[in-house]
């Protein structure tokens, strides 16, 4: 403090008590600063990670709607997440040890679109008793006690199977009978829409037992060519889109598009020009991108601890050659990306 | 106690500053936020309407794209002469025109040219017209032939003419005429993709977005358009102005920005949360609030030094008083700081010296005061005396009494050295009867057989402690007062004993007695005259040296001129008591 001693006595006390000040404030503005822009950021240990486990990774329309969907909630709401999946719809094994592979990953919350309703309840279970919130899409998880998600997230399959069936009903000439393609009779959607299917029907209309695709669209193709082989079929109803395919291949093949009714679900640019040409009557779309938004948000909704409503409707549509280009069936049918 | 009143001014001057301090704050804050958001509020709608130009300007850009390359095109001689249907058919130049004008514009999907008899030529090679749709019935044939040759344009939409091929486009369409006739549309597909991605480019920290909508009301583009159209979202379609310039519309905190192109007759809107700004303000208000804190702290650290620089010396300065209260003159206030208190501190060291040099004065004066009246009252009695010897002796040498006039003188002599020799106040019971008794030698040589006494002292008393000269002047007045005008024997009696630790000497007399007036206190001892003046000496000089628990009583007959008392009354009418304190060294 030598430099000091021009200012005198009292000079130097003044500029220590300057000093002290400054050193002070400056240590002040320091700590609000780190108060105010690293502490929140130490807090919060980065984004909120959510695992996603589809039925399929494959480019199936539906799918990639859906995960449209769950990109756009993810960006919106600022949160992490990934996308798993087997390569097929019938790979259970395959999404039962993705399950647990996603719990030794310790994400916030795993959304399930199980491809099994009563073979992936184990592994769900063991979601929940990691503590990991549950939050299932399209089709669901049922344990001893019911649903074991939080949430379910999807088309209310008994509504839009009833829609598939009145149109079938309606188109249907009399004493004609109506054959059921399921794409995977062990999933809640399956079951659900068959159920519909044959509600919409109603009791009048004689219906063939329900064949299994089994994920496959040459199965559904080689079952709907075998039930072409009856000529009392009047129309077939595929539970799903590659079913639903499948059968209309089988029925072009046989040179019977337009002459035996084809009803579906879902949508793809193959199903839209088979519904341009007539061969494809009416299909039942369903709301994925919906879906996979709505079950990211609920699955926010869950860890923010707010109350969630245990089953979501996304809503499904008939759309039929007329109403294709109609607002929002034009945005389903043909998606944007 | 005195800590508390302290604590009182240290602690109303740190809560003055806090107050001020906060209130400052208080009043900034609120001020400064609100001032703070409004130009943030008023920057991001400028910012917000900086934006939308751009976009409006880029989308612009391709609409403006679109009409003048059907400006071209109606305009082409090929395009002419084909609409014209005349032979040789030129589909093949116009195929090349078209594909010329497509090449400079990648974005453009579709460049077909339908004529009204059904052919058609496209800039691509085309798998061919989708069989499924007649596309006469399509909105945008349809418009563009009531629209009368002005170019349309649609909203999104899947462009579903060419067959195999779903395409989000925007469309615009213009009817072409030949020769005054209908002749055929030109149809001009945009890949929607472009104006999606000017949109969507657009993002205002995820505090905004760009929706547009077509002039049929329908959305053009909107960032969440599938969860609007499903009623997922919901859009403030009510909030859009669909009038010329850029009009801003707030509503709970949204800022509703719509821009209308008068060429496409879309509306271009941004949305903007300013309750986003909100959340970007609540680091402000903790900032402030540190800040606020910051300063809370540093001003009552300050203050608090401050008022200890303050209080400290003031307290010092009140110590100092007290003690200066309970009398100690010698306290020094030492202020070691350098303000008005340390003023004030001198100024009490220099009042606190003054009045000690006062007192001391005081005292001094006093002192001297009463040194000076005691001697004058000492040397009251001298000439009184000595004029009386005096003459006694004149006379005793007139007649010759030489023997009696040494006597006298003896005697006289041995008075003064009693009254001169000793500086002392206080003088032995014993030393002042001598002196009595030398007094009253004197005045038995004057009086002869007319003047007797008496002493009649304790011995235990005789050591005891008296002012001197206090007896005598009472001697001296029983002698003049009271013997002297008796025309018998006089007899004067001095006793002195001790009573209840006080020293009782009293000189008794069988003179005339007292003037009524001086016993029942109507009349003073004022010297009037002689008389009056040894008694009321000696009693103010016992009131000052002991205090007036003591003092001088007179007890005596009244005197009666009528019937004065008769030779040989031996009854002693006049008691002189004087009371003082028994001491003994």
């Amino acid at each position: 403090m030598k430099f000091l001693d021009i200012l005198g006595q009292r000079g130097k006390r003044i500029a220590k008590v300057i000093l002290l000040v400054i050193l002070f404030a400056v240590s002040i503005v320091l700590i609000t600063y780190a108060a105010v822009y690293k502490v929140p950021s130490a807090l919060n240990t980065g984004p909120t990670k959510i695992i996603v486990i589809g039925k399929t990774t494959s480019n199936i329309a539906f799918w990639l709607s859906l995960r449209d969907g769950v990109d756009v909630a993810a960006k919106e709401y600022g949160i992490d997440y990934e996308y798993w999946g087997p390569d097929s719809e019938s790979d259970i094994d395959t999404q039962i040890s993705l399950v647990y592979q996603a719990i030794a990953q310790k994400p916030d919350a795993i959304i399930l679109a199980a491809t099994d309703y009563g073979r992936l309840a184990e592994p769900a279970k063991a979601i929940i008793d990691a503590g990991i919130p549950l939050v299932t899409m399209d089709s669901n998880v049922y344990g001893d006690d019911g649903q074991i998600g939080s949430c379910f997230v999807a088309t209310d399959n008994v509504a839009a199977g009833v829609k598939a069936g009145e149109a079938m009903q309606a188109l249907l000439p009399a004493g004609k009978k109506v054959a059921v393609i399921s794409h995977q009779i062990g999933t809640t959607s399956s079951r659900d829409r068959d159920t519909g299917v044959r509600q919409g029907l109603g009791a009048d209309t004689f219906v063939l037992p329900t064949v299994d695709a089994a994920g496959s669209e040459e199965t559904a193709y080689e079952l709907a060519v075998k039930i072409l082989e009856d000529p009392d079929i009047g129309g077939i109803i595929c539970l799903n889109e590659y079913s639903t395919t499948g059968a209309a291949r089988a029925l072009i093949g046989a040179g019977l598009s337009g002459k035996v009714l084809l009803v579906g679900f879902d949508s793809s640019p193959f199903l839209n020009t088979s519904m341009e040409e007539g061969c494809l009557n009416a299909t039942v779309i369903q709301r994925p991108y919906n879906m996979g938004y709505l079950a990211v948000v609920n699955a926010i909704a869950v860890l923010d601890g707010k109350k969630v409503d245990p089953f979501y409707d996304t809503g499904s549509i008939l759309v039929t050659k007329d109403t294709m280009y109609l607002g929002e069936n034009e945005k389903l049918l043909f998606p944007f990306t | 106690m005195a800590k508390a009143h302290t604590g009182h001014l240290r602690n109303s001057i740190l809560f003055t500053s806090l107050f001020i301090i906060v209130s400052i704050l208080a009043i900034l804050f609120p001020v400064t936020y609100s001032i703070a958001s409004s130009i943030l509020q008023k920057n991001s709608i400028s910012y917000t309407n900086q934006m939308l130009r751009q976009v409006d300007n880029s989308i612009n850009y391709y609409i403006d794209g679109m009409i003048s390359v059907s400006d071209y095109i109606v305009e082409n001689k090929e395009v002419v002469s084909y609409l014209s249907a005349n032979i040789p058919d030129t589909s093949t130049n116009v195929k090349e025109e078209l594909q010329t004008v497509a090449g400079t514009r990648p974005d453009f999907v579709n460049l077909i040219i339908f004529r009204e008899d059904g052919a058609f030529v496209s800039n691509r090679e085309l798998m061919g017209i989708n069989p499924y749709w007649d596309y006469k019935e399509s909105s945008w044939y349809k418009d563009a032939i009531t629209a009368d040759g002005k170019p349309v344009f649609s909203s999104s939409r899947v462009e579903n003419v060419v067959a195999g091929e779903y395409d989000w486009v925007i469309s615009m369409s213009r009817a072409l005429y030949s020769n005054g006739r209908l002749a055929g549309v030109l149809l001009v597909d945009l890949n929607y993709q472009q104006i999606a991605d000017i949109c969507s480019s657009i993002s205002y920290n995820d505090s905004g977005y760009i929706f547009i909508v077509g002039a049929d009301g329908r959305l053009v583009y909107h960032p969440q358009q599938r969860l609007v159209y499903s009623g997922i979202k919901t859009e403030r379609l009510d909030m859009v102005t669909h009038s010329e310039g850029i009009k801003s519309v707030i509503s709970d905190g949204y800022i509703y920005t719509s821009s209308l192109s008068p060429t496409s007759g879309w509306v271009t809107v941004s949305v903007f949360d300013t309750n986003k700004l909100v959340s970007i303000s609540s680091d402000v208000i903790i900032l402030f609030f540190a800040i606020g804190i910051f300063f809370s702290v540093i001003t009552f650290i300050i203050s608090y030094v401050a008022s200890k620089r303050l209080t400290d010396p003031i307290l010092q300065l009140k110590a100092s008083m007290k003690q200066f209260e309970r009398g100690d003159f010698d306290v020094k206030a030492n202020i070691t700081v350098n303000n008005e208190v340390a003023e004030l501190g001198e100024s009490f060291n220099v009042m606190t010296v003054q009045i000690k040099n006062l007192v001391a004065q005081e005292l001094l004066i006093e002192e001297q005061k009463r040194i000076s009246e005691l001697q004058a009252l000492q040397a009251q009695i001298r000439p009184h005396f000595l004029y009386n010897t005096l003459e006694s002796i004149i006379w005793m040498s007139e007649i010759g009494e030489n023997k009696k006039v040494i006597e006298m003188t003896s005697s006289l002599s041995k008075l003064f050295r009693a009254t001169t020799s000793n500086a002392s106040e206080l003088v032995t019971l014993k030393t002042e009867i001598d002196y009595v008794t030398n007094y009253m030698k004197i005045q038995k040589m004057r009086y002869q057989d007319k003047l007797n006494y008496r002493i009649d002292v304790d011995d235990s008393v005789l050591q005891a402690k008296v002012i001197k000269l206090i007896i005598q002047p009472m001697v001296e007045n029983a002698i003049y007062h009271g013997v002297k005008q008796l025309k018998g024997q006089g007899l004067i009696i001095v006793s002195a004993h001790a009573e209840e630790q006080k020293l009782i000497i009293s000189i008794s007399d069988n003179g005339v007695g007292f003037d009524k007036g001086i016993l029942d206190g109507s009349a003073d001892f004022a010297p009037k005259d002689e008389s009056g003046i040894g008694i009321s000496n000696v009693r103010d000089r016992i009131k000052l040296f002991f205090g007036s628990g003591y003092g001088i009583t007179i007890k005596s007959t009244a005197q009666d001129q009528a019937s004065p008392p008769k030779d040989g009354d031996t009854e002693m009418r006049t008691t002189v008591t004087l009371t003082l304190p028994l001491i003994f060294e």
